[in-house]
């Protein structure tokens, strides 16, 4: 089950399913969208089928978790949190596997998927997202797509033996100019 | 005093209880301001009591949030929290609520707010703390300047006023900032005494 229209080079993205209570550690963060960044908690299939089925108990409402799926085997290296007030805004957090080693670029090219899909198709006024200052892949795709820094969050996420800053970047629609005057 | 976590020359912090929606749930009803992020809505003590049973149900809690009473009477005024814990990054967000408008003013807000500060900074060992203001609430954006918070940016949101959507305020504050804004605001009262 793949969304045709959320399709990468690398990744795809796709709504979450049954099985992925097996890899709850790739896709389970609970502190997302606002914080939890780089967190990795344990979490077994037990668990995890009980939040796929808390997340899931409605087919409306303005939170979804979507997983990230690599194109190469299959596997959920993440996801991708939609918290949102349509059509006004919608806030979103990515969530990468452990031990990924090119979790940034798999993160990037997730973006590049997501901001044309709420912000050009599903038309939100404002698409929102909290980026560690170190995503630096990421970063770059957020600039590429036009989203631009409106908070940083001095010191916000901890790395070994450092501490970053945590930045919004914010994606505006141009399409609600003059909706506000 | 009854189960006090945080105690201070005139109020106390301690957990909510269940108990507690009676009186948040009378001051959503007797509230003053408009300038409030939500607005003004009448809250029933029913839904504030499942807020509050929410609040400890989730292991770790990322959420702790405080009553504010005076220590004279045990009155509950207001209350004061931590949202959105980050236990791994040691990151969080205040929020504070002087509810009560007859207590408005007076000085208890600052109190309050610097136990909260002290418990999240000295008990929790937090690194950051962030809070984010509605921009009309000029009152706010103001008191977590004098309590050492620096501004971080604007977020557009959600809200309106008057026919316009206007932003939120961002700011953070560290261990060292809080410090010296607490020693300013103590330096302060002394001089007022």
């Amino acid at each position: 089950m793949r969304a045709i229209y959320l399709m990468g080079t690398k990744v795809y993205l796709r709504a979450m399913i049954e099985a992925d209570k097996e890899s709850g550690v790739a896709w389970f963060n609970s502190g997302m969208p606002l914080s939890g960044f780089g967190n990795h908690y344990p979490i077994n299939a037990e668990q995890a089928e009980t939040v796929l089925k808390e997340e899931n108990s409605s087919v409306f409402g303005g939170n979804r978790r979507y997983a990230i799926v690599r194109n190469d085997g299959d596997a959920v290296v993440g996801s991708f949190l939609e918290e949102s007030n349509y059509p006004l805004i919608a806030r979103i957090g990515i969530h990468m596997a452990p031990m990924l080693a090119d979790a940034d670029g798999l993160q990037a090219e997730a973006l590049s998927l997501v901001i044309p899909w709420l912000r050009d198709e599903r038309q939100f006024r404002l698409v929102q997202i909290y980026l560690p200052d170190d995503q630096r892949e990421t970063i770059a795709a957020a600039a590429k797509l036009d989203m631009t820094e409106v908070v940083r969050l001095r010191r916000h996420v901890a790395r070994p033996g450092e501490r970053v800053d945590l930045v919004m970047y914010e994606a505006v629609n141009p399409r609600w100019a003059g909706v506000n005057a | 005093m009854r189960n006090a976590m945080m105690i201070g020359e005139r109020v106390y912090l301690r957990p909510l209880e269940k108990t507690d929606a009676e009186v948040i749930a009378r001051h959503a009803h007797e509230e003053t301001e408009t300038f409030f992020e939500s607005g003004r809505i009448p809250l029933s003590p029913i839904a504030v009591e499942k807020w509050i049973e929410g609040l400890y149900k989730q292991q770790p809690s990322l959420h702790f949030q405080f009553a504010v009473c005076l220590l004279e009477t045990d009155e509950m005024i207001g209350s004061v929290g931590l949202g959105g814990i980050d236990w791994i990054n040691r990151t969080a967000e205040t929020e504070s609520y002087l509810d009560s408008a007859a207590h408005r003013g007076k000085g208890y807000g600052p109190e309050a707010k610097h136990l909260l500060l002290e418990y999240a900074f000295e008990h929790l060992h937090i690194e950051m703390l962030s809070s984010f203001v509605w921009e009309p609430n000029a009152r706010s954006a103001s008191a977590v300047l004098s309590q050492g918070y620096r501004p971080a940016g604007r977020i557009k949101s959600r809200m309106m006023q008057n026919g316009e959507f206007r932003d939120m305020l961002a700011f953070d504050i560290s261990r060292d900032e809080w410090l010296e804004a607490r020693a300013r605001w103590q330096a302060a009262r002394q001089t007022k005494k």
